[in-house]
């Protein structure tokens, strides 16, 4: 197995806190790989520096062989780096179908001259999108909300949906943050189904979370 | 029930609008005050789309009104270039204009956008104000009207049509950018800026394109009050009560619809002009009006009733 | 040559002086709400106007000053309880359409209650003019500049030392838990209200002698106070008055060297380079956005 994505000697410290220090970690292509510890041991934090919100003080940080270090998450989201967020982080003010559009993005490249004028190819692209939302809607079992708005949608459909929002980038690598976190044992359950149908499909899965149990039985590594 | 969209609804309504009432209140008082809500309503449009769709603040729009309207004044006047071609030209500028002061200003928040745009909008009255042998000052300049196909555009009535027209497009134009995947990404902004840049979304550069189009939605509202009105000054068309305008129309009517910016407009356009009976009470009533609309209807006025309306339904 | 650039340097601090109160204003009532107040000029008007009027009646010029004070302060205690504590689900943008409004409300009541014409205020130390390195200065600046060392002071003391300062820096940090630790978080921002406004009335009143007032004086002075304290760095008393101080030498020098007829514009153009190099402003403090 090709390493995927690679972390050396990373540090980062916030005004004398040091929230990262010297963490170094190699995760081969399609595995699930976990990391666990306790809260403010700094796995949000390196998460963040993966997807290129933070940049280190220190270290290198490379996919698929390349340096991202200092590249700006959309340039990231454009290489196959995609995801979720521990504190929600859903467009409140659109539709569940709208959100996962918007994860469409990258993938919708109508000039916005044609867009100023709905030509043709605007309104197919349009199509496109949303057929590929709906799709991945299903996927993750939120077809009921399609058409709902995020803000009336419960917890636990907020954390699916943001997990259909990072996958409708088509990703190589996914990094999910607590996806489990207040969820119900029923919730969880579909949880961890859905991851596993995640990696099945060749997806890399890097993994945040606080239940031991859905870690043992998922992970093909674990930090 | 599918096919009455809000976008549909309102284009149709608008067409209605602007083809009857000619026919239902015939005087040219009537049709000019019309007028000012088209040229405005292009303009509250453009804004909100920054505003209530990408979440930006500008308190400095109206620099861009100015843009426009002094274009049509100046260039046939000192440049010998025809009206029709400088509505174009001024479209340019701003656009020009934008591109400049959005790369450095669009990267800040919140409250620091609204000095920065509040201070662009000042520079463009102080330039127009100062700058009197292109200008004429304070006392502003009048503007040629344009000929189109060998006429020469003077009365009310066919300013009415022109800017009505321009209106109906500009309102299906913001359609398309609102259904569009640049106008799911400009929400997205609003929303979660994180969430949007860590999907794909480059946050700069929509805001940076919305920035762009706004300028030139609120330069062809400018060209067309200057080429309606054949007069303009810097306060009239640049000043910071402008602006002042702009924003209120969009935040009264309600942000992120583009429907709702047209009615805000209206009552916008509407209110000093029946603001009037009052005489020296105007500013008083004015103010008034303002914080009542805003403490009693905060999503706007459009989105309240409507919702009313919802409310006694079900 | 020497004599020019004193002259600007104490114009511009003079007017700095009356930027810094207004944006101090300005930078308590956002501190406390997080409401940008576009009325903070009209309560130094209205502290002005009130006090030429009521001097005019015959009352002494100090007692008829206070009366401005308490005029402003009233203004300030209704523009939170009449208007903005009813709209806590506005947006930011609504925000700012309500105290423009209440701003146009005030102009409104000026012009109906006073005039609209142009008035002073007989400058307290005479129109003497004092010679300094050639450069000649009115009495009346060193007043101004006495006038907001004092209340700056005060206010550093009183935020400092008092309770209810410690309580406005507790509901700027923090409102929930100022409220769960006991805070009276209502009674609070209406001293905050009350507070800015009356400063913002004496800074008026200060600046009568100098400037002149009229009802419509408020909007420019809102302008430049809350562009004074977005150059500052918003939430800081202490940019609040560097803002300002910066932004009347800019002006002056701006005007004087190179053209008085874009004296304002040097002001903005000002902003927009130091917001360009420093987003936070001159002396905020950089927040990161957590996830």
């Amino acid at each position: 197995m090709s390493t995927l994505l690679e972390i050396k000697n990373v540090s980062i410290s916030f005004g004398g806190v040091q929230a990262v220090r010297d963490v170094s970690l190699s995760i081969p292509e399609g595995v699930v790989f976990s990391i666990i510890g306790p809260n403010g041991a700094g796995k949000t934090t390196l998460f963040n520096i993966i997807s290129g919100l933070y940049v280190p003080q220190a270290g290198a940080v490379k996919l698929r062989g390349a340096d991202i270090v200092g590249k700006r998450p959309d340039l990231l989201a454009r290489n196959g780096l995609s995801r979720t967020f521990q504190n929600l982080q859903i467009f409140t003010q659109m539709s569940a179908i709208e959100n996962v559009m918007v994860g469409r993005h990258i993938h919708e490249r109508t000039s916005t001259v044609a867009q100023l004028f709905s030509l043709p190819n605007v309104l197919r692209e349009n199509r496109a999108s949303r057929a590929a939302a709906t799709k991945l809607l299903t996927y993750v079992g939120l077809e009921k909300y399609i058409d709902s708005m995020a803000s009336a949608m419960p917890y636990g459909a907020l954390k699916r949906l943001e997990i259909a929002r990072a996958l409708a980038t088509d990703p190589k690598i996914i990094l999910l943050d607590e996806p489990a976190a207040g969820c119900n044992a029923t919730e969880t359950a579909d949880v961890e189904q859905l991851i596993r149908r995640i990696a099945d499909t060749g997806v890399t899965v890097l993994l945040i979370e606080h239940d031991m149990k859905l870690i043992m039985r998922i992970s093909d590594r674990i930090l | 029930m599918k096919f009455l969209t809000p976008r549909i609804l309102t284009v149709a309504l608008l067409v209605i609008v602007v083809a009857l009432t000619p026919v239902v209140l015939q005087s040219n008082y009537y049709l000019r005050v019309m007028t000012l809500i088209y040229v405005f309503g292009l303009a509250a449009i453009g804004l909100n789309l920054l505003m209530g769709f990408a979440g930006q603040v500008s308190l400095g729009h109206a620099g861009f009104v100015g843009i426009g309207a002094y274009a049509v004044g100046i260039a046939p006047t000192h440049l010998g270039i025809p009206g029709l071609y400088a509505i174009v030209l001024g479209a340019g500028v701003s656009a020009a204009v934008a591109a400049i002061i959005g790369k450095p200003i669009l990267k800040l928040r919140g409250h620091y956008l609204a000095v920065a745009t509040l201070g662009f909008g000042f520079l463009v009255a102080l330039l127009l104000t100062n700058e009197a042998s292109w200008t004429g000052g304070p006392d502003g300049m009048s503007v040629p009207r344009p000929v189109i196909f060998g006429t020469r555009i003077r009365t009310v009535e066919q300013w009415y049509w022109i800017t009505g027209g321009v209106l109906i497009l500009g309102t299906i134009i913001a359609y398309n950018i609102a259904s569009s995947s640049t106008g799911r990404a400009l929400r997205a902004i609003h929303d979660s800026e994180i969430a949007a840049h860590t999907v794909g979304v480059d946050i700069a550069k929509q805001k940076f394109k919305v920035f762009v189009i706004s300028a030139v939605y609120a330069s062809l509202a400018g060209s067309l009050l200057a080429l309606s009105n054949g007069h303009i000054t810097p306060d009239s068309t640049a000043g910071f009560l402008r602006s002042v305008e702009l924003l209120t129309m969009v935040v009264l009517g309600g942000l992120g619809s583009i429907a709702s910016s047209i009615l805000g407009t209206a009552v916008v356009v509407l209110l000093p002009q029946v603001l009037t009976v009052f005489h020296e009470y105007e500013h008083l009533v004015l103010g008034l009006v303002m914080m009542l609309c805003i403490i009693l209807m905060p999503a706007g006025v459009v989105p309240t009733i409507l919702r009313r309306i919802k409310g006694r339904a079900t | 040559m020497l004599s020019d650039l004193v002259q600007y340097a104490a114009s511009g601090v003079t007017v700095g002086a009356i930027y810094a109160l207004i944006a101090l204003g300005f930078t308590l009532i956002y501190n406390s709400t997080h409401v940008a107040n576009f009325a903070q000029g009209d309560f130094a008007m209205l502290g002005a106007m009130t006090t030429v009027f009521v001097a005019a009646a015959g009352v002494p010029v100090v007692a008829a000053g206070i009366l401005g004070i308490l005029a402003a302060a009233c203004a300030g205690l209704l523009l939170y309880r009449a208007a903005i504590s009813f709209a806590k689900n506005s947006s930011v943008l609504g925000l700012i359409v309500l105290t423009i409004g209440a701003a146009i409300f005030l102009k409104g009541v000026a012009q109906i209650v006073f005039d609209k014409r142009f008035h002073s205020l007989p400058a307290w130390f005479g129109t003497e003019p004092i010679k300094v390195l050639d450069a000649t200065i009115q009495p009346q600046s060193f007043v101004v500049l006495a006038g907001a060392a004092v209340i700056v002071f005060a206010l550093v003391v009183f935020t400092k030392k008092t309770l209810i300062g410690k309580g406005i820096l507790a509901i700027s940090q923090n409102q929930l838990a100022a409220t769960l630790v006991g805070i009276n978080v209502t009674t609070i921002v209406t001293l905050a209200f009350v507070i800015s406004a009356a400063i913002g009335g004496t800074a008026g009143i200060l600046a009568t002698p100098i400037t002149l007032t009229s009802y419509d004086a408020g909007t420019l002075l809102s302008l430049k106070g809350f562009a004074a304290a977005m150059l500052g760095g918003m939430g800081s008393p202490m940019g609040a008055v560097i803002g300002g101080l910066v932004l009347g030498l800019v002006e002056a020098f701006g005007g004087g060297l190179i053209s008085s007829a874009y004296k304002d514009a040097f002001a903005f153009l000002a902003i927009l380079v130091v917001l360009a190099l420093r987003p936070q402003g001159l002396v905020g403090s950089f927040v990161r956005e957590r996830v």
